[in-house]
């Protein structure tokens, strides 16, 4: 026979003002598995949890009824009692006779005071049927897979491997590295941008807790968290790196000239090659689409002049597998290609770029040496105009974001300009200047001071050809006139958009993307880091678009966020999950359909004791499953039941009142 | 022979006299009748849509219900203002038909609207429906040597979403037109600027600069004329011309020509029938350039550049 | 559709059966059935926010509006309750990823056949409350109340007066 005991609280007056307590304490005695109810000001205070643990053991409870608050806010107190009393802390029903009777039947104290009753005996019928529930560990694999070998994937591997647990960080392209090793120079600082990376970047390649797979892309996710495994494909390099020296004369030799991506196409790289000089791996690649010993058999001259032997022209894709407990994205980010801006010319004229094409020019490992130069004829640019806002906040012709950087990075080309081209002057249309961040404000400010740039708030509408000028005109909003400036260079400070791969890999692992195609967060104030899958975390501008100090912070907290799920030998876990009765399963694996985390398998068990013949029934994964109890309500032979909500329990709160 | 229903609009039968007589004469030549619509009204620019919506949507709705008991499916229309408020309320009267039978019981004695006639300005319908092909065949005296910038102005192509033809800023159907006839259309960055459109009265000063600005770059840009395909760009750019010119002090003029009078000239019509003296600015000059061979100095540098690159490449 | 209240001397006649006459002074009980993450934390907001709502719904809370089985609902109908709600999180929002949409099929299948079985349409409600819609969940539980109010007593369909 049950022996329930109810603890209903005043909650100051908060309840005992709008129910009748003792009333209630009176109703509830009436029930026949009650032994024990009491009231009390604050259940919730140490004397309040005293009583629960004193009553526990005095007058034998088999399971506890709090009337107060919310479960929401203190079902772990009461459980945390409960356990302190040696009772299992999910024999626990919380009634919640505040926010669902006092708080909201103010102007009707019977009522109020019936309602807070029937609560009472739905709580004590569900918690008759209780069971006692224990915590599930789950086994972890201490590996974590970093994707994407930018500033982001190699923050949160080193601060991964620091903490001496094994990372395999994959790259697509031949070395890591990403969009900052295209940067000069890096805002508000100033700093090189190389200088501050590349020592990150040999860190990563001689960290003895990281596994650095470059040229590889992941192809299937398995598993659940703690225990993933990943295939990973590493695509041909055709060359032998454990033979190659990275001498160099391979790609001294090639005569196959390539637009090179680095450079952003400005100028030619060869079919083999490294992506640049700084590489790490710094070994180079062959690039199958171009290679003509590849495309059509005839060359191979990198084979001929390699002492080393290290050129194999056989090599085939292979493919890998790594056990893993915890993943994290970092993919950063592609830029918006501004063609819609046909009024612009873009395309049109040649002496239109992008922000990243000028952050190459005035890169001093660029193409021109640092020295800005106009596509059309290859002269010094004088008149520079730099347009913000392409593509971003632009719901018309892109996007309705905002790109974050586009502001500072502007005034860093500005600041850069000036540095560069002495006599020069540079014009900024912008909408706003959104310079949030520190040292940010201050170094546009002393950006436009120190260079008199002019900047104008305003859209441009439109540039043409006036002999070899472009001629832009827009509006200065401030004067509310339109103005034309005579320009030698014009650079489109594009948006930042999500990879276009993004989607393809959200799929791929499971997680899900918003309409931009980032990669989305599990919550937007407080779980900026997680995804809505356990154990997949979320780096850099894959999740929306950032800066550098961000996107650092974003790593550095990822990494965190694995060494913690990564601290004991095993995970703890909610025992409120699903379990299948293979007794009463039919087999049907609807359960498998409605599932949204996979968790549900197929399983093969003898037809009955001893039986040689077999039969499927389902099997639900309990390091996966998340307790939603779709496949519950699907279960057609009720075989499924949900931890915390089985059917009787629920059938019991509807028949109590 | 192929029919077409004909909208002449108002300036057919004024300003743009020598539009619509090189228009009969070109789709002649290009096998299509063109059946006017009986009785046909004023398409409610520039007014109507800035006064009342009901009167702005009932007046075209008129034509298209008539339009739509003649044999041809599609209208084609000579003015660019009408074309855009017919085919603005073709569009809405499609997405709402609610509107449309609201709209439709002001004009019932026409008939009901069933929205089967499709509408394109005669630009659209020469570039879509007879061709580029068709229209090269029919050429019997290139225009070679003849450089022409073809001004679209604000409303053939835009907006995007009403039109549903060529760029809204850098169209090239004209372009493409003027290139089948031998001509070679310039890069033109003002195609699509305003004119000042109906400012012309109103506030002269302002068709003044900004017709002023497209002639300007139209120059610039190497063009021996402007070709349009609207009459209110003609009227604007032709008309204000020597006003525009007397307050910059320019030393030449640009003469204005419609598309149609180039492809009758070009299918082989006498000067006479193009009806140049409906122009302001004389066009004899700049038509005296067809037959021109010019070296053009530009080609050269890119045929340099294209061997260095070969070159290059090559080593 | 407006639902025509049926009365004999004043006291509602339950729309099903006009057999069934409410006592005076009758109160309605409604089972709300609400996922833990949106409704529940919306109705819990209702309360912080100290919106007031007829005391006629009796909550009981899941952890996804899926784990919802229509035995739950039928099993309400038979015994305690005239009318039921369930509310989850709005189309897209789910927790659960993707749980509010089989709930919503569900439920349509399950209201199809209570309809033809003869319960009125409005017995069994469903909506969508998320966390931070403290006073929608005021607005459905009045709106709710109010429907069933009309619809009169269901007691003929209980189990104890079916002996």
């Amino acid at each position: 026979m049950a022996r329930v005991g109810v603890f209903v609280c005043f909650c100051g007056a908060n309840i005992a003002d709008f129910v009748d307590v003792p009333k209630v304490i009176e109703e509830t005695k009436k029930i026949r598995e009650v032994k024990y109810a009491i009231e009390y000001k604050y259940m919730c205070s140490d004397p309040g949890q005293q009583m629960i643990r004193d009553a526990i053991v005095q007058q034998k409870l088999t399971s506890v009824v709090v009337a107060a608050c919310s479960p929401r806010m203190h079902e772990k107190t009461f459980r945390k009692a409960l356990s302190d009393a040696g009772m299992n802390p999910y024999l626990l029903e919380v009634a919640n006779i505040r926010e669902h009777s006092s708080w909201v039947h103010q102007k009707d104290k019977k009522a109020a005071t019936d309602k807070a009753a029937d609560l009472i005996r739905m709580a004590v019928a569900k918690s008759i049927a209780n069971e006692q529930l224990h915590e599930i560990s789950v086994p972890v694999t201490k590996r974590a897979l970093v994707i994407g070998g930018g500033i982001a994937g190699i923050q949160a591997a080193l601060d991964i491997a620091d903490a001496r647990i094994p990372v395999t960080l994959i790259e697509k392209s031949p070395s890591i590295g990403g969009r900052m090793a295209q940067l000069d120079e890096t805002f508000p600082t100033l700093d090189c941008s190389q200088c501050i990376l590349t020592p990150k970047m040999v860190d990563v390649a001689s960290h003895p807790y990281i596994e650095l797979i470059p040229y590889s892309e992941v192809i299937e996710l398995t598993g659940y968290v703690g225990n993933y495994k990943a295939k990973i494909r590493k695509k041909a390099s055709y060359v032998n790196f454990s033979n190659c020296t990275g001498c160099g004369a391979c790609w001294l030799k090639c005569p196959v000239k390539v637009p090179n991506e680095y450079n952003m196409n400005i100028d030619k790289r060869k079919a083999i090659y490294t992506p640049f000089p700084q590489a790490v791996p710094n070994k180079p690649v062959i690039d199958a689409e171009h290679c003509t010993m590849l495309l059509k058999g005839k060359c191979g001259i990198c084979a001929k002049v390699c002492e080393k032997g290290a050129i194999d022209f056989k090599m085939q894709d292979e493919v890998i597998e790594r056990e893993i407990g915890a993943v994290v994205i970092a993919t950063g980010y592609d830029l918006w290609d501004p063609k819609p801006y046909e009024e612009y010319g873009v395309g049109r004229f040649k002496d239109i770029i992008t922000s990243l094409e000028f952050e190459r020019m005035v890169s001093a490992n660029g193409p021109s040496g640092g020295l800005p130069l106009r596509p059309s004829d290859g002269k010094v640019p004088k008149n520079v105009v730099f347009i913000k806002c392409i593509g971003s906040r632009d719901e018309s012709k892109g996007i309705e974001y905002c790109s974050k950087i586009c502001c500072m990075y502007t005034a860093k080309h500005v600041v850069l300009l000036h540095h560069k081209v002495h006599d020069s002057h540079a014009y900024v249309f912008y909408m706003d200047i959104r310079a949030a961040g520190k040292g940010y404000e201050e170094f546009v400010k002393k950006a436009q001071v120190d260079t008199a740039a002019t900047y104008l708030r305003g859209r441009v509408s439109k540039i043409y050809k006036k002999g070899d000028k472009l001629m832009v005109r827009g509006e200065d909003a401030q004067i509310g006139q339109v103005v034309e400036v005579e320009a030698d260079l014009v650079v489109l400070a594009t948006a930042i958009t999500a990879p276009k791969d993004n989607p393809a890999l959200a799929r791929l692992l499971g997680v899900s993307y918003d309409k931009y195609g980032f990669m989305s967060e599990a919550h937007p104030k407080l779980r900026p880091v997680e995804t809505a899958k356990a154990g997949i975390f979320l780096a850099g501008c894959t999740q929306a678009p950032k800066d550098i100090p961000d996107t650092v912070a974003q790593a550095s907290a990822c990494a965190a966020k694995v060494c913690g799920l990564f601290a004991g030998d095993t995970m703890k876990k909610d025992p409120m999950i699903s379990k299948v009765n293979t007794e009463f399963c039919s087999g049907c694996l609807n359960c498998i359909q409605v599932c949204p985390y996979q968790a549900i398998v197929e399983e093969e068990i003898p037809m009955g004791h001893g039986s040689k013949e077999m039969r499927t029934v389902s099997k639900i994964n309990e390091g996966v499953c998340q307790g939603c109890g779709s496949c519950v309500a699907i279960c057609r032979s009720m075989a499924i039941s949900l931890a915390g909500f089985t059917d009787p329990q629920i059938i019991n709160e509807i028949v109590a009142i | 022979m192929k029919k077409l229903t004909y909208f002449p609009g108002c300036s057919a039968h004024g300003t743009s006299e020598e539009f619509d007589h090189t228009l009969k004469l070109v789709m002649k030549t290009l096998d299509v009748e063109l059946e006017d619509i009986p009785d046909w009204n004023c398409c409610g620019a520039t007014s109507a849509h800035v006064m009342t919506e009901t009167l702005a949507l009932a007046l075209p709705l008129r034509n298209l219900v008539l339009a739509e008991q003649l044999e041809s499916k599609t209208m084609g229309i000579a003015c660019a203002s009408c074309y855009s408020r017919m085919k603005m309320t073709k569009v809405q009267m499609d997405g709402n038909l609610d509107l449309a039978k609201k709209i439709n019981s002001t004009i019932i004695q026409e008939g009901n609207y069933k929205g089967t006639v499709d509408v394109k300005s005669m630009l659209q319908f020469c570039y879509e429906d007879i061709g580029l092909e068709t229209i090269r065949s029919k050429v019997t005296k290139k225009l070679s040597g003849l450089k022409v910038a073809c001004y679209y102005g604000c409303l053939l192509t835009r907006p995007k979403a009403i039109t549903q033809f060529d760029s809204p800023e850098y169209p090239m159907s004209m372009d493409r037109i003027m290139e089948a006839l031998g001509a070679e259309a310039v890069e033109f960055d003002y195609k699509t600027e305003c004119c000042g459109a109906s400012f012309s009265i109103s506030n002269t000063d302002v068709v003044l600069s900004l017709s002023g600005k497209i002639l300007e770059v139209a120059k610039e840009s190497g063009a021996h004329l402007i070709v349009v395909a609207c009459p209110l760009c003609q009227s604007n750019l032709d008309m204000r011309q020597p006003d525009i010119v007397k307050i910059s002090g320019w030393k030449y003029t640009i003469p204005i020509l419609y598309f149609t009078q180039l492809m009758a000239l070009a299918f082989g019509f006498p000067r006479e029938d193009l009806r140049l003296n409906k122009n302001i600015v004389p066009a004899e000059d700049a038509l005296s350039n067809i037959g021109k061979i010019q070296e053009t100095p530009q080609k050269v540098i890119k045929t340099k550049k294209a061997v260095a690159a070969a070159e290059s490449e090559v080593e | 559709m407006e639902t025509q209240i049926k009365e004999t001397q004043g006291n509602v006649v339950s729309i099903e059966n006009p057999g069934i006459v409410a006592p005076a002074n009758w109160q309605p009980v409604i089972m709300g059935i609400l996922c833990n993450w949106c409704s529940y934390a919306g109705s819990d907001l209702t309360g912080t926010s100290r919106t007031q709502y007829p005391p006629n719904i009796r909550i009981i809370r899941v952890p996804c509006s899926s784990r919802v089985d229509p035995w739950f609902i039928i099993k309400s109908l038979q015994t305690t309750a005239d009318g039921v709600l369930v509310s989850g999180c709005h189309p897209g929002d789910c927790h659960y990823i993707a749980g509010n949409y089989y709930a919503r099929r569900r439920f349509l299948v399950i209201k199809k056949l209570l309809n033809f079985v003869g319960y009125h349409e409005n017995r069994v409600q469903f909506s969508w409350v998320s966390a931070a819609e403290g006073p929608k969940f005021a607005k459905v539980v009045q709106k709710v109340t109010d429907d069933i109010k009309k619809l009169g007593p269901l007691h003929k369909y209980k189990k104890e007066n079916l002996k």
